[in-house]
């Protein structure tokens, strides 16, 4: 039955609307302290940080200890972002093949992460610029995971939690998100967990 | 938080109507938030508002980027001589389905323009303002909406405004 234009855009447009996941993953990414809304006093204290940092970092040219917050951050917000994947798989070794171009090859990590399954498959992506592998897990309770492998570059990450040293990996609560970051076998790993 | 779930609704069928489909829609929402979290909105100004801003400018960076042009010109330059206005999108008379074919075929400027004329509720003059173009350059677009509408099968427009 035919209607008027503007009715029809009218139901068209409203009849669109966000689905529960994609509002919460918006709400997550709101309630990160980051982006809380600041008021001036939190402007000048941060103003006063900022300056220390930089004063630290120009006496003392080691990495900033904010690194680990920065790789978790960026892991968390790709984690809400759930860009299309670009291979599928249920196995480490399933993906591993399409992973050609990065400089070293997917290794399962020493808590067996990929081993408990839960994979769906993977993308390229990058924490800090560095080429990494992306991929997608969905734990038993259907919790969606995203786990990354990458060189690890102590240059460019500073110190990180060796694991094969006993160390435990950094535990980051950002976006709502626990992530964990760690290295092993000369990889940077980060686990994003909701 | 800025947004609470009825704006994030409002923005997300904004930008559905900038981009015609739902998929993209979401990825330009939360792009949109983000960058309005890294630069939030003054005090003094509507964070709904903003955040349409911020989108729009987005929208048009990423067409570009695609080497799509959001915004192409009307051949017909004159058309601001026309007695034409939103009015005559009025007597459009159209199908659920008709329009469902028709959307993800128009141009983003043009699925924006009907929008801001069927939910926000603006004339020509509002819509130029709104999208920072010239009202002769809105109507000139009303007018090709229309033509492409109409020659859209089943659409039609009431006998009085027919050719």
């Amino acid at each position: 039955m035919k209607s008027g234009l503007k009715q029809r855009v009218v139901e068209l447009v409203e009849s669109k609307g966000l689905d529960d996941a994609q509002l919460r993953r918006l709400d997550a990414m709101q309630r990160t302290p980051a982006t809380a809304s600041l008021n001036r006093w939190a402007v000048a204290a941060a103003l006063l940080l900022g300056l220390t940092v930089a004063l630290t970092v120009i006496v003392w040219p080691g990495k900033p200890a904010n690194m680990t917050y920065a790789i978790a951050d960026e892991v968390a917000m790709n984690h809400l972002k759930r860009r299309p994947l670009e291979v599928a798989g249920q196995s480490l070794d399933e993906v591993r093949a399409y992973f050609n171009e990065l400089d070293f090859q997917l290794l399962e990590d020493s808590s067996a992460t990929l081993a408990m399954g839960g994979l769906q498959g993977g993308r390229y992506c990058s924490i800090q610029g560095k080429a990494a592998a992306q991929l997608r897990l969905r734990d038993k309770a259907d919790h969606m995971q995203t786990y990354y492998q990458a060189p690890y570059d102590k240059a460019l990450f500073g110190d990180l939690p060796d694991v094969t040293r006993g160390q435990q990996p950094a535990v980051v609560e950002v976006r709502g998100l626990t992530v964990y970051v760690w290295t092993e076998r000369g990889l940077l790993f980060a686990l994003a967990t909701e | 938080m800025l947004f609470d779930h009825a704006m994030l609704n409002r923005l997300y069928r904004y930008a559905y109507a900038l981009l015609g489909e739902e998929a993209g829609a979401y990825d330009l929402l939360q792009d949109t938030v983000e960058r309005c979290l890294r630069k939030p909105p003054a005090e003094s100004t509507s964070p709904e508002g903003y955040a349409r801003r911020v989108m729009r400018n987005r929208y048009i960076d990423l067409a570009r980027r695609r080497r799509v042009s959001p915004e192409v010109e009307d051949a017909n330059g004159d058309i601001e001589t026309l007695a034409i206005d939103t009015q005559c999108l009025e007597e459009m008379m159209v199908s659920r389905q008709q329009l469902e074919r028709v959307w993800s075929q128009l141009q983003g400027i043009e699925r924006e323009i009907l929008y801001l004329w069927a939910i926000d509720g603006m004339t020509a003059a509002e819509i130029a303002a709104a999208t920072g173009s010239r009202r002769g350059t809105v109507l000139s677009r009303i007018h090709r909406l229309r033509r492409r509408l109409g020659s859209n099968d089943g659409v039609s427009v009431t006998p009085s405004e027919s050719p």
